[in-house]
């Protein structure tokens, strides 16, 4: 018998003591004797059975009140009481199972029947500590489960959330659905200035749809400080997402690029439902429709990272949501719906809070229904560059003075032209210098729009002034995505010079380009309207700026301190 | 003897408790004699509850020695007892005596041989 267990047998009379005793041994099982009930619950503490077999009539304490002792000792576990019996009337046979009794053995004894109501109840035992354990093991999953997700979260929202969400230029909202959340929202400065900020929904809800979002601001957040363009920074989490998430699941996501500087905001859309520009001015929102593929879906090479351009005054806001927001249900099982929210838009006098307004009819319409997707409501207000918080540059005053003296030259010809952006490069390698790290923004600023400069209106030869209309943004930038793609001649060089001692120091940025110059187009192009908006704000951000040549040799110089001599 | 004890009863009993057969028989026959006295202290008090109980126990044991016929007179004491039928329980109580000693010469003749 390989399933032999400790049975407790109580009975006063020895003859039916004896004989029971003897058939249980038989069947392999091992037996502890007790004369009546109070030997029983002493022998049942000393010796732990697995089964109990009780006379229901005893001296001192009887079986029913034994039953009801062991059972009230054993809650955790499930040690099963059978009454010894030749009780008949149904009165009796039902105080034993109040008592706690699980079964009955009627005399005279039967070897066969007894044999076959032991097995059952060791089967039922073996089942209940199965359950039992499988319940404490679950529990104690549970328990686990919660605090890695605890533990998880907290690092999920240190990674996630950190950022510029909470400034005066983003509103939003975010309801997790579970304690993770499918939705993800980012914002941060890039050098120059610009906020980046990425609204995805992944496919799915809680752990599954959360992890792919840890790569990803990973990359959003570990990209946008080094100066990476958004296209490289979309193009990057595609790349990531596609290679770690399974087929089928994807992120859809806006990513949107707003130069306070400049007063334009560059928007890729891939999967979301559409976003909504509202202007300060006029009451009718314009619709921003998504134009690519949820993020993670296709690969590298056949990724589309173009983007569309919108100028924006300050005051004008973007309202963007993922389709939490629209799929949001009454009570009575209604969506919310894109219709309700273009009406109330619609409805909104220009400049009024439409964020407050959307937040308040969701709150509304949702009333005493449980919301079943994660929620997340973004809006983006354009602001004067002045008035948004510059980004805190990361200071290391001790190093500050050690001096240096270097130059560097970096020629990017049309392949590189076509698929690489420079300047994260060069940004790396300036802000090595304590004392230009400090200057960070001013230099990234400076880089970019000189560089931008050189590769669209000197190489590519791109005139700007169709800039200067709301409509001409996307056609510029149509325009230049195609002649880059076509560029097969041309050049941009850099050529940095850095010199710096304890006093002060000075960064010569000097650009040229392959391009004909602004001479060339002839008298009528100024150099503001040939150079677009860029050139004005380097001009004040820089100590001089000078054009040498047809205008395609243009040479920047930053200066700290007492300076450090002329270069 | 075969109307006293169950003949099949005893061989399984046999069978069953081996070396022991005759330690059950001895316990039997010092229980019985016990519960006997009881029954007999609970009928001279008049006490039904008791009686019925002692009647109860000693019925059990009967049924695994194969003492039928004695344990249905018990059955039919314990029954009237537990009723608190007094009137009945005399005659009842002098079926019992008679049948009684049938049995136990019957187990006794069990371990003499």
């Amino acid at each position: 018998m390989t399933n032999a267990m400790r049975v407790l047998i109580a009975d006063d009379n020895e003859g039916d003591r004896m004989l029971l005793s003897a058939i249980v041994r038989r069947e392999g099982h091992q037996v502890i004797s007790a004369v009546d009930g109070a030997d029983a619950l002493a022998k049942f503490d000393a010796d732990a059975p697995q089964i109990v077999l009780l006379d229901a009539l005893m001296p001192n304490v009887d079986g029913f009140e034994a039953a009801r002792e062991i059972k009230s000792r054993t809650r955790d576990s499930f040690v099963p009481i059978v009454f010894l019996t030749s009780l008949t009337e149904a009165g009796e046979l039902a105080r034993c199972l109040d008592a706690g009794g699980d079964d009955f053995l009627s005399k005279p004894y039967n070897p066969i029947i007894l044999r076959a109501k032991l097995a059952a109840l060791a089967r039922m035992r073996h089942l209940h500590t199965t359950l039992a354990a499988q319940r404490d093991e679950i529990a104690m999953y549970n328990t686990r489960l919660m605090r890695e997700q605890d533990a998880a979260k907290r690092i999920f929202d240190r990674i996630a959330h950190q950022g510029c969400l909470s400034t005066n230029v983003i509103n939003y909202l975010m309801s997790p659905l579970a304690l993770f959340n499918g939705d993800v929202l980012l914002a941060a400065r890039n050098p120059a200035g610009n906020m980046y900020i990425f609204v995805g929904d992944f496919t799915g809800h809680g752990l599954q749809a959360s992890i792919g979002a840890m790569p990803l601001a990973e990359i959003f957040y570990g990209m946008t400080p080094k100066g990476f363009g958004m296209c490289d920074v979309v193009r990057e989490i595609n790349r990531k997402l596609k290679d770690i998430l399974p087929i089928g699941y994807f992120c859809c996501a806006t990513m949107i690029d707003v130069s306070f500087h400049k007063g334009t905001v560059e928007v890729w859309a891939g999967g979301l439902p559409d976003a909504y520009l509202y202007r300060a001015q006029t009451a009718k929102p314009t619709r921003i429709g998504s134009r690519h593929l949820p993020l993670g879906v296709v690969s590298t090479e056949r990724f589309d990272a173009s983007t569309d351009v919108y100028y924006l005054a300050p005051g004008d806001r973007i309202l963007m949501c993922t389709d939490g927001v629209l799929e949001l249900r009454n009570p009575g099982g209604e969506m919310y719906g894109t219709d309700r929210l273009e009406v109330l838009l619609s409805s909104l006098p220009p400049g009024a809070p439409a964020f407050e307004r959307v937040k308040a009819e969701l709150d509304q319409h949702m009333g005493s229904a449980g919301r079943e997707d994660d929620i997340t409501l973004v809006e983006v207000t354009m602001h004067d560059a002045a008035d948004v918080l510059a980004p805190t540059p990361d200071i290391d005053q001790g190093n500050a003075q050690v001096a240096h003296d270097w130059s560097l030259v970096y020629e990017l010809k049309p392949d590189s032209l076509k698929h690489s952006n420079p300047l994260p490069i060069l940004q790396n390698v300036l802000t090595e210098v304590p004392a230009l790290r400090a200057r960070s923004a001013t230099i990234f600023t400076v880089l970019s729009e000189l560089y931008a400069n050189a590769l669209e209106h000197g190489v590519m030869g791109l005139s700007s002034d169709t800039k200067t209309s709301a409509n001409g943004f996307s056609r510029y930038y149509r325009r230049r995505a195609e002649l880059l793609d076509a560029l097969d001649a041309g050049f941009v060089r850099f050529e940095l010079r850095s010199r710096s001692d304890a006093d002060g120091g000075r960064l010569e940025i000097r650009i040229i380009d392959s391009g004909a110059g602004f001479d060339a187009h002839g008298a009528a192009y100024s150099e503001s309207t040939y150079h677009g908006r860029g050139i004005p704000l380097v001009r004040d951000l820089a100590d001089s700026l000078v054009f040498r040549g047809n205008g395609n040799d243009v040479k920047a110089v930053l200066c700290w301190g007492k300076g450090a001599g002329d270069g | 003897m075969a109307d006293a004890l169950d003949t099949l009863v005893i061989v399984q009993l046999r069978e069953l408790m081996g070396d022991e057969f005759g330690a059950v028989v001895a316990a039997f026959l010092a229980d019985s004699a016990a519960r006997m006295k009881d029954v007999e202290l609970a009928l001279g008090h008049t006490d039904c509850e008791r009686a019925s109980r002692a009647a109860h126990a000693l019925k059990g044991m009967c049924l695994n020695m194969g003492a039928n016929t004695l344990s249905k007179a018990l059955a039919a004491l314990e029954s009237a007892a537990r009723n608190g039928d007094a009137a009945a329980l005399p005659p009842l109580w002098q079926v019992v005596q008679n049948e009684y000693p049938k049995a136990r010469a019957a187990a006794e003749g069990l371990v003499r041989h």
